[in-house]
Protein backbone atom coordinates (compact mmCIF):
# COMPACT_ATOMS: atom_id res chain seq x y z
CA UNK A 1 0.00 0.00 0.00
CA UNK A 2 1.16 3.43 -0.42
CA UNK A 3 2.71 4.95 2.30
CA UNK A 4 1.45 8.55 1.73
CA UNK A 5 -2.29 7.47 1.69
CA UNK A 6 -4.43 5.92 4.33
CA UNK A 7 -7.84 4.79 3.58
CA UNK A 8 -11.29 4.49 5.08
CA UNK A 9 -13.10 2.70 2.83
CA UNK A 10 -16.33 4.05 1.73
CA UNK A 11 -18.99 2.49 -1.06
CA UNK A 12 -18.55 1.23 -4.15
CA UNK A 13 -20.80 3.93 -5.41
CA UNK A 14 -18.68 6.47 -7.66
CA UNK A 15 -18.90 9.44 -5.85
CA UNK A 16 -19.53 12.41 -7.91
CA UNK A 17 -16.44 14.50 -7.35
CA UNK A 18 -14.08 11.72 -9.16
CA UNK A 19 -12.26 12.74 -11.85
CA UNK A 20 -8.50 11.02 -12.60
CA UNK A 21 -5.66 13.67 -12.61
CA UNK A 22 -2.62 11.10 -12.78
CA UNK A 23 -2.53 7.86 -12.50
CA UNK A 24 0.84 6.04 -10.55
CA UNK A 25 1.67 1.86 -9.67
CA UNK A 26 2.68 1.38 -6.23
CA UNK A 27 3.34 -2.05 -5.89
CA UNK A 28 -0.29 -3.83 -6.25
CA UNK A 29 -1.84 -0.68 -5.86
CA UNK A 30 -3.38 1.56 -8.48
CA UNK A 31 -4.39 5.01 -7.70
CA UNK A 32 -5.80 7.87 -8.70
CA UNK A 33 -5.13 10.69 -7.32
CA UNK A 34 -7.33 13.72 -7.41
CA UNK A 35 -6.36 17.58 -6.81
CA UNK A 36 -2.65 17.37 -7.35
CA UNK A 37 -1.28 18.61 -4.32
CA UNK A 38 -1.33 16.17 -1.39
CA UNK A 39 -4.94 15.64 -0.01
CA UNK A 40 -5.86 16.91 3.44
CA UNK A 41 -9.86 16.93 3.08
CA UNK A 42 -12.09 14.18 1.93
CA UNK A 43 -10.44 13.77 -0.74
CA UNK A 44 -12.31 10.68 -3.18
CA UNK A 45 -9.24 8.16 -4.65
CA UNK A 46 -10.37 4.96 -7.05
CA UNK A 47 -8.24 2.04 -6.12
CA UNK A 48 -8.14 -0.76 -8.41
CA UNK A 49 -6.71 -4.39 -5.69
CA UNK A 50 -5.57 -6.67 -8.23
CA UNK A 51 -5.93 -8.97 -5.30
CA UNK A 52 -9.71 -8.11 -4.81
CA UNK A 53 -9.87 -7.83 -9.04
CA UNK A 54 -12.78 -4.93 -7.94
CA UNK A 55 -12.87 -1.41 -7.51
CA UNK A 56 -13.42 0.16 -4.34
CA UNK A 57 -13.59 4.34 -4.03
CA UNK A 58 -11.88 5.08 -0.97
CA UNK A 59 -12.47 8.54 0.59
CA UNK A 60 -9.51 9.74 2.63
CA UNK A 61 -9.89 11.68 5.53
CA UNK A 62 -8.63 14.09 7.22
CA UNK A 63 -6.88 12.97 10.32
CA UNK A 64 -6.28 13.98 13.78
CA UNK A 65 -3.79 13.03 16.28
CA UNK A 66 -5.51 12.46 19.94
CA UNK A 67 -3.14 15.62 21.26
CA UNK A 68 -5.03 17.37 18.13
CA UNK A 69 -8.90 16.15 19.06
CA UNK A 70 -8.15 16.73 22.62
CA UNK A 71 -6.77 20.24 22.05
CA UNK A 72 -9.41 20.98 20.03
CA UNK A 73 -12.08 19.39 22.94
CA UNK A 74 -10.67 21.62 25.42
CA UNK A 75 -10.18 25.02 23.93
CA UNK A 76 -14.00 24.59 22.48
CA UNK A 77 -14.82 23.92 26.41
CA UNK A 78 -13.69 26.77 27.35
CA UNK A 79 -15.29 29.05 24.60
CA UNK A 80 -18.42 31.10 25.23
CA UNK A 81 -19.45 31.79 21.64
CA UNK A 82 -22.05 34.76 22.88
CA UNK A 83 -18.65 36.36 23.39
CA UNK A 84 -16.17 35.45 21.00
CA UNK A 85 -18.34 34.99 17.84
CA UNK A 86 -19.53 38.70 18.20
CA UNK A 87 -15.72 39.60 19.01
CA UNK A 88 -14.99 37.84 15.83
CA UNK A 89 -17.08 39.20 13.49
CA UNK A 90 -17.02 42.89 14.80
CA UNK A 91 -12.84 42.50 14.37
CA UNK A 92 -13.39 41.16 10.83
CA UNK A 93 -15.75 44.56 10.33
CA UNK A 94 -13.55 46.62 11.59
CA UNK A 95 -10.20 44.90 10.45
CA UNK A 96 -11.33 44.69 6.73
CA UNK A 97 -13.70 46.89 6.39
CA UNK A 98 -14.53 45.36 2.79
CA UNK A 99 -16.18 43.05 4.58
CA UNK A 100 -19.20 44.68 5.65
CA UNK A 101 -20.27 44.55 2.01
CA UNK A 102 -22.06 41.90 2.65
CA UNK A 103 -23.89 43.48 5.91
CA UNK A 104 -25.62 46.11 4.29
CA UNK A 105 -28.94 45.05 6.42
CA UNK A 106 -27.28 45.04 9.46
CA UNK A 107 -28.05 48.74 9.96
CA UNK A 108 -24.93 51.48 11.45
CA UNK A 109 -21.78 49.74 10.48
CA UNK A 110 -20.37 53.23 10.12
CA UNK A 111 -18.02 53.94 13.37
CA UNK A 112 -15.71 51.16 15.23
CA UNK A 113 -17.92 51.61 18.02
CA UNK A 114 -21.76 51.19 16.18
CA UNK A 115 -19.77 48.00 14.65
CA UNK A 116 -19.05 46.78 18.16
CA UNK A 117 -22.49 47.79 19.28
CA UNK A 118 -24.51 46.68 16.58
CA UNK A 119 -26.90 43.35 17.83
CA UNK A 120 -27.19 41.97 14.54
CA UNK A 121 -23.43 41.99 14.26
CA UNK A 122 -23.65 40.43 17.76
CA UNK A 123 -26.03 38.02 17.14
CA UNK A 124 -24.62 37.01 13.72
CA UNK A 125 -21.52 36.31 15.01
CA UNK A 126 -23.35 33.74 17.78
CA UNK A 127 -24.60 32.18 14.83
CA UNK A 128 -21.67 31.44 13.13
CA UNK A 129 -19.70 30.49 16.48
CA UNK A 130 -22.59 28.33 17.53
CA UNK A 131 -22.51 26.48 14.13
CA UNK A 132 -18.45 25.48 15.14
CA UNK A 133 -20.18 23.30 17.57
CA UNK A 134 -21.63 20.36 14.94
CA UNK A 135 -17.95 20.76 13.48
CA UNK A 136 -16.70 20.38 16.73
CA UNK A 137 -18.90 17.37 17.21
CA UNK A 138 -18.09 15.87 14.12
CA UNK A 139 -14.67 16.06 13.35
CA UNK A 140 -14.56 12.94 11.04
CA UNK A 141 -17.00 14.39 8.51
CA UNK A 142 -16.86 18.34 8.44
CA UNK A 143 -16.92 18.24 4.93
CA UNK A 144 -20.35 16.86 4.53
CA UNK A 145 -21.68 19.13 7.91
CA UNK A 146 -21.29 22.06 5.74
CA UNK A 147 -22.14 20.87 2.74
CA UNK A 148 -25.40 23.16 2.67
CA UNK A 149 -23.85 26.08 4.35
CA UNK A 150 -21.09 26.09 1.45
CA UNK A 151 -23.60 26.11 -0.82
CA UNK A 152 -25.90 28.83 0.76
CA UNK A 153 -22.91 30.90 1.04
CA UNK A 154 -21.70 30.30 -2.59
CA UNK A 155 -25.61 30.16 -4.50
CA UNK A 156 -27.42 32.45 -2.62
CA UNK A 157 -25.21 34.98 -0.31
CA UNK A 158 -22.74 35.46 -2.78
CA UNK A 159 -19.36 35.33 -0.23
CA UNK A 160 -15.72 35.33 -1.73
CA UNK A 161 -14.49 32.57 -0.02
CA UNK A 162 -11.56 34.71 1.00
CA UNK A 163 -13.78 35.92 3.57
CA UNK A 164 -13.95 32.65 5.54
CA UNK A 165 -10.18 32.38 6.14
CA UNK A 166 -10.05 35.85 7.69
CA UNK A 167 -12.95 35.54 9.92
CA UNK A 168 -11.17 32.38 10.76
CA UNK A 169 -8.32 34.20 11.56
CA UNK A 170 -10.01 36.87 13.43
CA UNK A 171 -11.39 34.11 15.71
CA UNK A 172 -8.17 32.50 16.59
CA UNK A 173 -6.84 35.90 17.70
CA UNK A 174 -10.32 36.33 19.97
CA UNK A 175 -9.08 33.17 21.41
CA UNK A 176 -5.41 33.80 21.96
CA UNK A 177 -6.50 37.57 23.58
CA UNK A 178 -9.04 35.87 25.82
CA UNK A 179 -7.05 32.87 26.89
CA UNK A 180 -3.35 33.80 27.14
CA UNK A 181 -0.39 32.15 26.17
CA UNK A 182 -0.43 29.45 28.87
CA UNK A 183 -3.93 28.04 27.48
CA UNK A 184 -3.65 28.94 23.95
CA UNK A 185 -0.06 27.58 23.08
CA UNK A 186 1.44 26.98 20.00
CA UNK A 187 0.56 23.05 19.97
CA UNK A 188 -3.22 23.95 20.67
CA UNK A 189 -2.84 27.00 18.61
CA UNK A 190 -1.84 24.87 15.61
CA UNK A 191 -4.44 22.14 16.34
CA UNK A 192 -7.32 24.50 16.38
CA UNK A 193 -6.19 26.53 13.36
CA UNK A 194 -6.13 23.14 11.57
CA UNK A 195 -9.52 22.39 12.99
CA UNK A 196 -10.46 26.05 10.97
CA UNK A 197 -8.72 25.44 8.01
CA UNK A 198 -10.69 22.40 7.41
CA UNK A 199 -14.05 24.33 7.98
CA UNK A 200 -12.93 27.10 6.01
CA UNK A 201 -12.04 24.49 3.43
CA UNK A 202 -15.42 22.64 3.59
CA UNK A 203 -17.34 26.12 3.37
CA UNK A 204 -15.32 26.78 0.15
CA UNK A 205 -16.32 22.91 -1.43
CA UNK A 206 -19.69 23.37 -2.96
CA UNK A 207 -18.14 27.10 -4.80
CA UNK A 208 -17.82 26.37 -8.74
CA UNK B 1 -3.49 53.99 5.28
CA UNK B 2 -2.30 54.23 8.51
CA UNK B 3 -3.86 57.63 10.95
CA UNK B 4 -1.63 59.50 13.17
CA UNK B 5 -3.44 57.51 16.20
CA UNK B 6 -2.73 54.43 15.06
CA UNK B 7 1.15 55.34 14.47
CA UNK B 8 1.32 56.64 17.44
CA UNK B 9 -0.50 53.41 19.02
CA UNK B 10 1.68 51.56 17.27
CA UNK B 11 4.87 53.29 18.41
CA UNK B 12 3.85 53.00 22.00
CA UNK B 13 3.30 48.99 21.65
CA UNK B 14 6.65 48.17 20.02
CA UNK B 15 8.47 50.41 22.54
CA UNK B 16 6.92 48.60 25.58
CA UNK B 17 7.34 44.64 24.17
CA UNK B 18 11.01 46.11 23.35
CA UNK B 19 12.52 44.77 27.00
CA UNK B 20 10.98 41.22 26.04
CA UNK B 21 11.58 41.33 22.44
CA UNK B 22 12.80 38.39 22.19
CA UNK B 23 10.24 36.09 24.30
CA UNK B 24 8.03 37.88 22.05
CA UNK B 25 10.24 36.85 19.42
CA UNK B 26 10.53 33.32 20.03
CA UNK B 27 7.28 32.38 20.67
CA UNK B 28 5.68 33.97 17.57
CA UNK B 29 8.94 31.96 15.51
CA UNK B 30 7.37 28.78 17.64
CA UNK B 31 4.12 29.61 16.69
CA UNK B 32 4.96 29.85 13.35
CA UNK B 33 6.66 26.45 12.90
CA UNK B 34 3.91 24.96 14.75
CA UNK B 35 1.25 26.05 12.63
CA UNK B 36 2.98 25.84 9.27
CA UNK B 37 5.83 23.66 9.26
CA UNK B 38 7.01 24.75 5.73
CA UNK B 39 8.35 27.61 7.26
CA UNK B 40 11.19 25.67 9.16
CA UNK B 41 13.19 24.99 6.19
CA UNK B 42 14.78 28.41 5.99
CA UNK B 43 15.90 27.48 9.72
CA UNK B 44 18.12 24.22 8.83
CA UNK B 45 20.99 25.81 10.11
CA UNK B 46 19.99 27.27 13.39
CA UNK B 47 18.59 25.18 16.51
CA UNK B 48 14.67 26.34 16.82
CA UNK B 49 13.84 24.10 19.52
CA UNK B 50 11.61 25.72 22.66
CA UNK B 51 14.10 28.11 24.59
CA UNK B 52 17.10 27.80 22.78
CA UNK B 53 19.42 30.82 22.89
CA UNK B 54 19.14 30.43 18.69
CA UNK B 55 15.66 30.63 18.86
CA UNK B 56 15.56 33.70 21.32
CA UNK B 57 18.42 35.64 19.36
CA UNK B 58 16.61 35.43 16.22
CA UNK B 59 13.35 36.29 17.98
CA UNK B 60 14.82 39.29 19.22
CA UNK B 61 16.40 40.54 16.04
CA UNK B 62 12.72 40.00 14.48
CA UNK B 63 10.57 41.87 17.20
CA UNK B 64 13.75 44.92 17.55
CA UNK B 65 13.95 45.52 13.42
CA UNK B 66 10.21 45.65 13.58
CA UNK B 67 9.92 47.93 16.93
CA UNK B 68 12.24 50.47 15.09
CA UNK B 69 10.51 50.53 12.36
CA UNK B 70 7.45 51.60 13.81
CA UNK B 71 9.62 54.59 15.60
CA UNK B 72 8.69 56.45 12.41
CA UNK B 73 6.60 54.65 9.91
CA UNK B 74 7.12 56.93 7.37
CA UNK B 75 10.50 56.56 6.72
CA UNK B 76 9.93 52.77 6.44
CA UNK B 77 11.82 52.59 3.22
CA UNK B 78 14.76 54.44 4.71
CA UNK B 79 15.41 52.11 7.76
CA UNK B 80 14.23 48.46 5.96
CA UNK B 81 16.80 49.34 3.22
CA UNK B 82 19.80 46.83 4.82
CA UNK B 83 17.05 44.56 5.30
CA UNK B 84 15.37 44.74 1.79
CA UNK B 85 18.67 44.10 0.48
CA UNK B 86 19.36 40.83 2.76
CA UNK B 87 16.31 39.36 2.24
CA UNK B 88 16.12 40.10 -1.80
CA UNK B 89 19.72 38.74 -2.16
CA UNK B 90 20.78 36.72 0.82
CA UNK B 91 18.07 34.89 2.57
CA UNK B 92 15.34 34.91 -0.75
CA UNK B 93 12.99 33.55 1.62
CA UNK B 94 9.71 33.44 0.03
CA UNK B 95 7.78 36.45 1.33
CA UNK B 96 4.49 34.35 0.91
CA UNK B 97 6.29 33.30 4.26
CA UNK B 98 6.24 36.86 5.55
CA UNK B 99 1.82 36.70 6.14
CA UNK B 100 2.27 33.82 8.42
CA UNK B 101 5.07 34.94 10.38
CA UNK B 102 2.77 38.14 10.49
CA UNK B 103 -0.22 36.43 11.83
CA UNK B 104 1.70 34.85 14.41
CA UNK B 105 3.11 37.98 15.89
CA UNK B 106 -0.54 39.29 15.93
CA UNK B 107 -1.46 35.72 17.72
CA UNK B 108 1.54 36.27 20.54
CA UNK B 109 0.85 40.12 20.79
CA UNK B 110 -3.11 38.94 21.27
CA UNK B 111 -1.68 36.38 23.91
CA UNK B 112 0.25 38.99 26.09
CA UNK B 113 -1.68 41.94 25.50
CA UNK B 114 -4.97 40.39 26.28
CA UNK B 115 -7.85 42.82 26.36
CA UNK B 116 -4.90 45.55 25.41
CA UNK B 117 -5.25 44.06 22.09
CA UNK B 118 -8.31 46.10 21.17
CA UNK B 119 -10.16 45.77 17.80
CA UNK B 120 -8.38 49.43 17.16
CA UNK B 121 -4.88 48.04 18.36
CA UNK B 122 -5.52 44.64 15.59
CA UNK B 123 -6.52 46.93 13.06
CA UNK B 124 -3.43 49.25 13.33
CA UNK B 125 -1.02 46.57 13.70
CA UNK B 126 -2.22 44.71 11.10
CA UNK B 127 -2.50 47.14 8.76
CA UNK B 128 1.58 48.20 9.81
CA UNK B 129 2.90 44.62 9.91
CA UNK B 130 1.71 44.37 5.94
CA UNK B 131 3.27 47.43 4.92
CA UNK B 132 6.43 45.79 6.88
CA UNK B 133 6.26 42.56 4.79
CA UNK B 134 5.91 44.80 1.65
CA UNK B 135 8.92 47.13 1.90
CA UNK B 136 10.38 43.95 3.13
CA UNK B 137 9.84 42.33 -0.58
CA UNK B 138 10.21 45.37 -2.34
CA UNK B 139 13.84 44.54 -3.73
CA UNK B 140 12.80 40.80 -4.54
CA UNK B 141 11.89 41.72 -8.22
Amino acid sequence: MCSILSYSWATTQKPDDYSPIRCFQDEEVWHYVINKKLPRIGVCQKVSDHKLRENLYAVKMVEWTDAERKAIASLWGKIDVGEIGPQALARLLIVYPWAQRYFKAFGDLSTNAAIMGNPKVAQHGKTVMGGLENAVKNLDNIKQTYAKLSVMHSEKLHVDPDNFRVLAECISLCVAAKFGPSVFTADVQEAWQKFLAVVVSALRRQYH
Amino acid sequence: MLSKREKDLIKEIWERLTPVAAEIGADALLRMFASYPGTKTYFSHLDISPNSSHLLAHGKKIVLAIAEGAQDISQLTVTLAPLQTLHAYQLRIDPRNFKLLSHSMLVSLACYLGDEFTPVAHAAMDKYLSAFAAVLAEKYR
